[in-house]
């Protein structure tokens, strides 16, 4: 069962940083090179008064707690005029590829009928702080069965290549008297020989919905644990999640003997207690190993406006 | 001209579309005409616009003209409707389908296509969509979203798609973006002819590189990569023009010409195209999106637009001599 451990990186306490950066979304850690990194994505407002995503670091210098150092970046240059993620990235997934850090990014681009528009790119650095693009487009976007709204990448490497899993849209729902237009989104499964050329899902969704067809699923993080492939992922309603608690993001487990085919997770050994931080939203998990336990870094409320928690699994 | 370029008789503008606009939907434009033969038909399917609206914003829809296979500046008839829906909200071809390529396939026929969406940075963004028909009449869209769309070297605008089949293989020639540019800080797409092979019409390869090398400089744009086979090798009329100030004036489109023995190795050969534009009003200015066709009596002919790509409709030239040793 989850222990929470409360606010582990506070936004509004980073110095100087805090005048200029609010948020740190989608907390995942990397264990490399002998150190612990957490890395994470923030926002500023830019010229338009509109939020853009970036991506940082912090070292972790204790994992019991876990004590974050300040944070480091932006790790990646901007995008070029038109291009899949020139109005940001969030999430940035990091995965140990070899001897160098990539990251799966999910690029954010301003759109006219709907919102915005999201497709999946890949970063790639030696030193895991200073990351540049493989090319200027992405390597995950729409196709035939998803048409729009691929994001959330998530990627490891096994004997026989790549996964990566990662949410899809399949709906833009029309405005109500009561909100705009809102999207609904499933998580699939996409392979790769060599991290770079992707062959989607196709269109099929790999968890079954424990809030009926409009639920949307993001952020899949998974970790080889006790022979199985075990799943953190939040969902939420497609409506009135912004504000009310009961339709707002909450975490999911789910398990796979082999990637593809996943059984959710039901129990109460599974809910995450909650604490202040995370009162009304519990969002973007980042689920690790560390020192042989389930580590769980996530946001909880306004989508992790001031900052990032964990909670941590105990048998 | 040179005796060594291609020898062409003008036949003016032969499809003047506000004489046969319909219903608002298909006021001004023949984009992009492409050619299909169904049965004594010679169908010629193009890109049609209403007016703009407000903002100045156009929403493209695909139409076509039957013409007499034996003289194609005849006119028979003109679809009553577009033939094939525009996408919904958030769809990769919400706001327009243009251009459209057909060729025949199992007993039917099969269609590539580019559908529009609007963005917040730059004006738009383009990518390829599959489409069936069992009559040439309607289509109807393979998935809801694209076939081919933005990947690593190809950031946006994937556009232009020209479908063909040689040697039981079907190709895809379309044009891919490389970057947005400023003109006068108005930004302006700069695109490359690419190529696709398939073995199913489905699943598609990308070749991956340009095809045509350009003459103007880095930021030439290429676009309406028409591909036909001839004795040997293949020949490509396409379309360019220079990257900013080409509205009007020496940047504006004009039509090239490529010869492949391979289809994926391509010379430039623009001088050999002898082709320029009718001497008319309509196409003084450029000339661009040819499309070769054969007509019954063996002769052949390019469809093509002039001024503005085609606002007033498209006109044919008819081939007069091929060069020996062309």
């Amino acid at each position: 069962m989850w222990a929470n451990e409360g606010l582990v990186f506070d936004v509004s306490a980073q110095g100087a940083w805090s005048d200029n950066w609010s948020y740190a979304q989608a907390p995942q850690l990397v264990h490399w090179k002998g150190q612990h990194r957490i890395y994470f994505t923030s926002r500023r407002i830019d010229e338009d008064g509109q939020w853009v995503s970036e991506p940082f670091f912090v070292e972790v210098r204790t994992l019991r707690p876990v004590k974050p150092g300040s944070p480091k970046g932006p790790l990646l240059a901007g995008a070029p005029l038109g291009a899949f993620d020139e109005h940001g990235v969030f999430p940035f997934s990091p995965v140990v590829v070899g001897d160098e850090v990539w990251a799966f990014t999910t690029g954010w681009q301003r759109r006219v009928s709907v919102p915005v528009e999201t497709a999946i790119g890949v970063v790639m650095s030696r030193d895991g702080s200073n990351f540049s693009r493989l090319g200027p487009g992405p390597v995950l976007t729409r196709s035939s069965n998803e048409p729009f709204l691929v994001c959330d990448g998530f990627v490891r490497q096994f004997e026989s290549g790549f996964l990566m899993w990662y949410s899809f849209g399949t709906d833009w729902l029309p405005e109500t008297p009561t909100s705009g237009v809102e999207r609904v989104y499933k998580i699939g499964v996409a392979v790769s020989p060599d991290g770079i050329a992707w062959t989607p899902a196709g269109g099929s969704q790999i968890l079954e919905e424990r809030l009926g067809p409009l639920e949307c699923q993001a952020l899949p993080t998974v970790v080889n644990w006790r022979g199985r492939l075990l799943m953190s992922y939040c969902y939420r309603s497609a409506h009135d999640f912004r504000t009310n608690p009961e339709a707002s993001y909450r975490i999911g487990f789910a398990e796979s003997a082999n990637g593809f085919d996943w059984q959710i997770l039901s129990g109460i050994e599974w809910e995450v207690p909650r604490s202040d931080f995370d009162r009304d939203m519990q969002a973007y998990p980042g689920l690790s190993i560390v020192d042989g336990q389930l580590l769980l870094l996530y946001n909880g409320n306004e989508f992790g406006r001031h900052g990032f928690g964990c909670a941590r699994w105990s048998d | 001209m040179s005796t060594d370029s291609i020898q062409w008789e003008s036949l003016g503008l032969t499809f003047p579309v506000r004489r046969y606009g319909r219903s608002g939907w298909m006021t001004e434009f023949a984009q992009a005409p492409s050619s299909l033969r169904i049965d004594d038909c010679l169908r010629i399917y193009f890109s049609t616009r209403s007016l703009a609206d407000g903002a100045g914003q156009y929403v493209s829809r695909t139409a076509w003209v039957d013409v007499d296979p034996r003289d194609p500046r005849r006119i028979i008839k003109v679809s009553p409707d577009p033939v094939l829906a525009l996408g919904g909200r958030g769809d990769f071809d919400e706001f327009g389908t243009y251009p459209f390529s057909a060729i025949p396939f199992r007993g039917g026929f099969l269609a590539a296509y580019a559908g529009w969406t609007r963005l917040a940075s730059v004006p738009f963004d383009t990518s390829i969509g599959l489409a069936t028909s069992s009559t040439g009449h309607k289509f109807h869209k393979v998935g809801r979203g694209p076939i081919l769309s933005a990947s690593l070297s190809e950031p946006f605008v994937l556009s232009g798609p020209k479908l063909r089949m040689f040697e039981g293989h079907y190709f895809l020639f379309y044009i891919a973006g490389r970057e947005w540019i400023r003109c006068e800080g108005r930004p302006e797409p700069v695109y490359r002819i690419r190529l696709a092979t398939s073995s199913d019409g489905f699943q598609w390869n990308r070749l991956n590189r340009d095809l045509i090398q350009p003459r103007l400089g880095q930021n030439e744009a290429q676009a309406s990569p028409d591909v036909f086979r001839r004795g040997d090798s293949y020949y490509m009329v396409f379309s360019y023009r220079k990257g900013c100030n080409f509205r009007h004036g020496p940047g504006a489109y004009r039509l090239g010409l490529a010869r492949s023995r391979n289809l994926t190795d391509w010379d430039r050969i623009d001088s050999r195209l002898g082709f320029s534009g009718s001497g008319q009003e309509w196409d003084r200015e450029m000339q661009s999106y040819a499309h070769w066709f054969t007509g019954d009596d063996g002769s052949e002919y390019l469809a093509y637009l002039g001024n503005c790509v085609g606002k007033a409709g498209f006109g044919l030239a008819r081939m007069c001599e091929w060069p020996e040793g062309l």
